[in-house]
């Protein structure tokens, strides 16, 4: 069955303002990932179920126990946060940050230093471990901070906007990472990068404005929110041209967009009304809807 | 160049928006060079001695003597008993002790020079101060004897005689204190001990939740499986760590300066690491009392500081307590790291045991443990409400 994280009608207002508004929602073992734009509440919902901040109301269960009941501390112990900015010690070296960090989550000081080693092992940084953390790249912090979340290997993993701010390579490699070590657990992430949604995570959250406004596969919530295919035809010598009823939009010089329900039906039909138009056709391509088109669908607003 | 502007230009700009920049450009020495002419810029008001009279004569000119030393307004002159002086020198009891010894009326009224005897603490800090004021008023005193002795020589002799009359003689007698030469130095490292004390309890009180909010670190405390208190032991932990390596520094440059710990017993080294720790406790509790006060981190510094200077002299923690203003010296006593240091340095300096410097200094620790279980109370509403929002 596996650890699951469990967030049932989460409230938390500031100030009179509520930025978070009923929130539920569960992370089985897999990827889960919260998404939405920046002030859609993605990081304070976060911050509710690692126990960081009291919710006005509803609850949190990790791995079953209440996080903000009897069974916080059991909850906290099944669960690794890594924050969107780790609070790394600057001056210190990654492995003493990690056997800090080991001491809090309540490793003895032999047991957080043998852990520490371990885990900058895991997570490629063993010959950097005696670093100043000062030192570290963006790419390296991340992977220390996802090797403080596994101290003390927990079932269920938290991070918050783990790949931001990072280059291509370095999130890949991030990503590399954590596919590895999210093996068996429930892992949590937010992300306001739909791309990144989709391609990792088995289960999505969309939030906007403080409530889920959509949740599922990413497959399914293409399927169920996103828009037709489109179709792209580059031509010169023709204005956009009309077939079977589908009309063209031009979205750049001699560009135009179809929007159709089967893309490889409508290709050779498109090709061969240009030709026959006396067009000179470029290039055709096609455009699969994702959780960004999902995401827009549902909130009239671009990620 | 003007990269070597900027930061000026900066703080030029900021000076009236911050609030803490103001307050230590501005207000804080203000308020410290304040303190300073208060407490040590007038000696009449700022010194107060501790001298005692022993009269074994009773005469008028005794009697003349001790008021003349009691007009001063810096001497408050009690009455001892014949034959402690210099053990109530020596235990700290009295900055100087003035003998009068019987028949000194009798040898002045008769033309016979008359001796008095001083007991001080041989340092040449406060000990001295008191010799040099008692030293002072003897010398004026024998000087007016002389002059009315004078009026009745032949004129031609009179300038010879003003030279060579002198009708008191104050043969000095200095008392060591108990520990020895190293007294001072084992009273300057002693005073910089607390002082460290109550900087980093201070601070620990007053940091315990805001620093770690600003540096995102307790946002990770909150989501491990910590107990709150385990937060506000580390920190006491962590503060008692730190004065504890402070101290040794101390004690070691105390010792090439010229410290003397050879008297020191284990007893008596066990009994002010208690004192300290409850001395400690107290600035912990007094930080968390302020803590509620302070939105930033840099409020928090400022009004640290702002609290912990004063109370470094006005609480008798750098400075003896006899150079604070009487009026003043309820800060000292309201102060229960004042009353731990006192403890430590009744052993230190004057000898007391173990049991008995922690019975005098029993009511400052136990005052201290009290705000220090107040200071944890505040903590837990600092907390939740750091619970409450981000």
């Amino acid at each position: 069955m596996g650890c699951v994280i469990e967030a049932m009608g989460l409230v938390k207002a500031f100030g009179g303002r509520r930025v978070v508004d009923g929130v539920s929602f569960s992370a089985g073992v897999g990827f889960t990932a919260l998404m939405g734009p920046n002030g859609a509440g993605k990081t304070t919902t976060l911050s509710m179920v690692v126990g960081a901040l009291r919710p006005d109301g509803g609850s949190v269960r990790v791995c079953g126990f209440d996080m903000w009941g009897r069974d916080g501390l059991r909850a906290r112990r099944l669960l690794g946060y890594a924050p969107q900015d780790m609070p790394f010690k600057d001056k210190l070296s990654g492995y003493e940050n990690l056997v800090w960090v080991g001491l809090i989550k309540g490793l003895g000081l032999f047991e957080a230093g043998r852990e520490a080693r371990r885990l900058l092992e895991e997570v490629g940084l063993y010959e950097h471990g005696g670093k100043r953390v000062a030192l570290y790249s963006g790419g390296m912090r991340r992977k220390l901070a996802v090797a403080a979340a596994l101290l003390g290997n927990p079932e269920a993993l938290v991070l918050d906007e783990p790949t931001s701010g990072l280059d291509p390579v370095a999130r890949a490699d991030l990503w590399d990472l954590l596919a590895k070590v999210g093996r068996g657990r429930a892992v949590l992430f937010t992300t306001h990068m739909a791309e990144e949604a989709q391609r990792r995570a088995d289960f999505v959250v969309i939030m906007h404005e403080g409530r889920v406004v959509a949740a599922g596969r990413p497959g399914e919530l293409v399927a169920k929110y996103a828009p037709n295919p489109r179709v792209l035809v580059y031509a010169d010598g023709a204005m956009g041209v009309e077939v079977e009823g589908a009309r063209p939009r031009e979205v750049g010089p001699g560009v135009y967009e179809y929007e159709v329900a089967d893309a490889s039906l409508w290709i050779p039909k498109l090709a061969e009304a240009y030709l026959r138009a006396g067009a000179k056709v470029w290039r055709i391509e096609t455009r699969e809807p994702g959780l960004e088109e999902v995401f827009f669908a549902l909130t009239g607003r671009r990620l | 160049m003007s990269q070597v502007l900027a930061e000026t230009y900066l703080f030029l700009k900021g000076f009236w928006r911050y609030r803490e920049t103001l307050f230590w450009v501005v207000v804080f020495p203000a308020l410290l060079v304040a303190l300073f002419i208060l407490i040590f810029g007038s000696p009449e008001r700022s010194i107060s001695l501790n001298v005692a009279a022993v009269d074994l004569d009773g005469g008028p000119l005794a009697s003349a003597l001790l008021k003349a030393l009691n007009s001063t307004g810096v001497a408050k002159v009690r009455l001892a008993q014949a034959g402690d002086a210099a053990r109530l020198v020596a235990n700290g009891t009295y900055d100087a002790v003035l003998v009068v010894p019987a028949g000194f009326t009798e040898n002045l009224t008769q033309a016979r020079r008359a001796v008095a005897y001083l007991y001080y603490y041989a340092d040449p800090n406060w000990g001295g101060v008191a010799r040099g004021v008692v030293y002072g008023v003897v010398e004026e005193f024998s000087a007016s004897v002389a002059k009315y002795a004078v009026n009745f020589t032949p004129a031609p002799f009179r300038p010879y005689v003003e030279f060579v009359a002198q009708p008191i003689s104050l043969r000095e007698a200095p008392v060591e204190p108990k520990l020895g030469p190293g007294g001072l130095a084992l009273f300057h490292v002693v005073s910089v001990i607390g002082v460290q004390t109550l900087f980093i309890g201070l601070f620990t009180g007053i940091n315990i939740v805001i620093e770690r909010r600003r540096d995102r670190t307790l946002a990770l405390l909150l989501s491990s499986p910590m107990k709150s208190y385990h937060i506000f032991l580390g920190d006491t932990l962590a503060a008692a760590v730190a004065v504890g390596i402070s101290a040794a520094a101390v004690l070691a440059v105390g010792y090439t300066l010229g410290a003397d710990y050879g008297a020191i017993s284990p007893g008596q080294a066990a009994a002010a690491a208690l004192l300290l720790a409850a001395g400690l406790l107290s600035t912990i509790g007094i930080g968390l009392l302020l803590a509620p006060l302070a939105r930033t981190p840099e409020a928090a510094a400022a009004m640290a500081n702002g609290v912990a200077f004063p109370l470094m002299f006005l609480g008798g923690l750098a400075v003896p307590q006899w150079m604070i203003p009487e009026w003043l010296r309820i800060v000292p006593m309201a102060l229960p790291l004042s009353w731990c240091l006192n403890g430590v340095r009744a052993m230190f300096l004057y000898g007391y045991g173990p049991l008995e410097a922690l019975s005098q200094a029993a009511p400052g620790a136990a005052a201290g443990l009290a705000l220090y279980a107040v200071g944890a109370f505040v903590y837990r509403r600092l907390l939740h409400r750091a619970q409450e929002s981000p």
